[in-house]
C-alpha cells in the first residue's frame, strides 16, 4: 500500500510528536518539599514549608529535601532574597541547610529543586528576647 | 606476679601521662555544639588583661557567660572520630587548622550578624547583651557546627587573690592586710547582677589612693602586684568596663 506524500509527512510529524511527548511527559516532575530535622527551636526558631522564623543573631538548621513524583530526592538548594536580614548556607550534612538571623526584618527564601524554583518561604528575623 | 604488677603499673603510668589532646564531651572546657559535630573551647583574647581564667591556653571551664565589651577567643574541636571528616580544628582569628589536625587552612569561625558579637583581629568582641552565636564553617562556607554564648552586662568588679582559679564558690578579697615590704598579687573579675562570674578579657586600671602607703609594682597576665611601702591605711581602686570597686588596704610596720 502506498501512502501519498502529504499523508506520509503527517504520519511522521504525528509520530515525532508522540515520541517527543512520551519522552518529555514520562520524566519525573517535582512533587513536594519535605522539612524535618530542625535544630535550634529552643531559641524560638521555626522552619516549615510556609515560613522561617529565627531570632536575630541566631541559627536554625533544617533538613530540606525536594522530592519528585517518583519519590526520589532532587537536588535542593535554598536562597535568601535579602542577606542583610536572613543568611542561608549549606550544612556539611546532606540536604541540611542553615538559616542565620542577620538583622531583624522580613524577607523570602526561595527553594529550588534541580535548579527550578518550587517554593517560596516567608522569613522573619525577630528581635532577640532579652536575657 | 611481681613482674605483672610492675608491668601494669608502668602501663597505667604511661596511660596517665599520655597527651589526651583537645578537650571533648564531658570536659568542663568543652561546650558541645548544637549539631552534634563537635564543640568549642574558650580562651582569653589577651592574657595581659583581666580575665576569668588567666591562662594562655583553653580555659578549664567554658564560661556560662561573657561580659559585654570584653573580648575572647574560641576554638572549634571536631567530635572524636570526626576529625578526618571535617579535617580541621579551627582557630577563631587565623581560621587555620591546628598543627595537630593538619596544615590545611580549611575553615573559619564567625559570628552571626554583627549586633551581639563582632569578630576582630584578636578574637570576638562582645558588643551587646544577648545570645551571641558562633559558627564553624568549612572552606566552602558550609556550616559544620554552632553554639551560643550569653553576653551579659557586668554589674560589678570583684577582686580576688591572683591564685583565683575561676571558681564560683571562692571568696573574693574584701580587704587587704600586709606588712611593710610585703608583696601580694591580685586580679579582678567581672560579675553580672546575679554574681555570676563572666568570661572575657577587658582593660582595667588600678590605683592606690595613697601611694606612700602601698603601690602597684607591676602587672603580668592581668595580675596586679601590690607592695606595702609604709605603715598606714589606704585604698586601691580598680576600674574597668565602666565600673569600679575599692578595696581597703592596711599596711603594718
Amino acid at each position: 500500500m502506498k501512502l501519498s506524500s502529504s499523508l506520509r509527512s503527517a504520519a511522521a510529524a504525528l509520530g515525532l510528536g508522540l515520541a517527543s511527548l512520551a519522552l518529555g511527559g514520562c520524566g519525573p516532575d517535582f512533587d513536594r518539599v519535605s522539612i524535618d530535622g530542625i535544630v535550634g527551636t529552643n531559641n524560638g526558631s521555626r522552619v516549615d514549608v510556609a515560613r522561617v522564623v529565627v531570632p536575630e543573631g541566631m541559627v536554625v538548621k533544617a533538613h530540606i529535601v525536594a522530592y519528585n513524583d517518583d519519590n526520589e530526592p532532587m537536588g535542593t538548594r535554598v536562597e535568601t532574597r535579602n542577606g542583610r536580614v536572613l543568611g542561608t548556607s549549606y550544612v556539611i550534612s546532606d540536604h541540611d541547610f542553615a538559616f542565620y538571623g542577620i538583622g531583624a526584618g522580613e524577607t523570602d527564601v526561595d527553594v529550588y529543586a534541580d535548579g527550578k524554583l518550587v517554593l517560596v518561604m516567608h522569613a522573619t528575623v525577630t528581635p532577640q528576647p532579652g536575657l | 606476679m611481681v613482674v605483672l604488677l610492675a608491668f601494669a603499673a608502668l602501663a597505667s603510668a604511661l596511660g596517665a601521662c599520655a597527651d589526651t589532646g583537645s578537650p571533648g564531651p564531658g570536659d568542663a572546657a568543652y561546650q558541645s555544639g548544637e549539631l552534634g559535630n563537635g564543640g568549642f573551647t574558650f580562651s582569653c583574647a589577651d592574657t595581659n588583661l583581666a580575665c576569668l581564667e588567666q591562662s594562655s591556653g583553653d580555659a578549664k571551664a567554658f564560661p556560662a557567660g561573657v561580659a559585654k565589651l570584653s573580648t575572647f577567643r574560641v576554638r572549634y574541636v571536631p567530635k572524636p572520630g570526626y576529625e578526618s571528616t571535617v579535617n580541621v580544628v579551627i582557630d577563631d582569628t587565623s581560621g587555620a587548622a591546628s598543627a595537630s589536625a593538619g596544615s590545611k587552612n580549611t575553615g573559619s569561625i564567625q559570628e552571626v550578624g554583627g549586633k551581639f558579637l563582632e569578630k576582630r583581629a584578636d578574637g570576638f568582641f562582645a558588643r551587646a547583651p544577648g545570645l551571641g552565636t558562633i559558627v564553624a564553617r568549612d572552606a566552602g562556607g558550609n556550616l559544620i557546627e554552632f553554639t551560643t554564648i550569653p553576653i551579659r552586662e557586668a554589674a560589678r568588679l570583684v577582686v580576688y587573690e591572683a591564685a583565683f582559679a575561676g571558681s564560683q564558690s571562692q571568696s573574693s578579697t574584701r580587704s587587704i592586710t600586709m606588712t611593710k615590704g610585703e608583696q601580694k598579687s591580685y586580679r579582678v573579675v567581672a560579675q553580672d547582677a546575679t554574681a555570676q562570674n563572666l568570661g572575657g578579657s577587658f582593660v582595667t586600671e588600678w590605683k592606690a589612693v595613697d601611694e606612700t602607703i602601698a603601690t602597684l609594682d607591676s602587672r603580668d597576665r592581668g595580675v596586679l602586684n601590690l607592695v606595702g611601702l609604709a605603715a598606714g591605711k589606704t585604698t586601691i581602686k580598680v576600674t574597668g568596663l565602666g565600673l569600679s570597686t575599692e578595696v581597703p588596704v592596711e599596711v603594718s610596720p
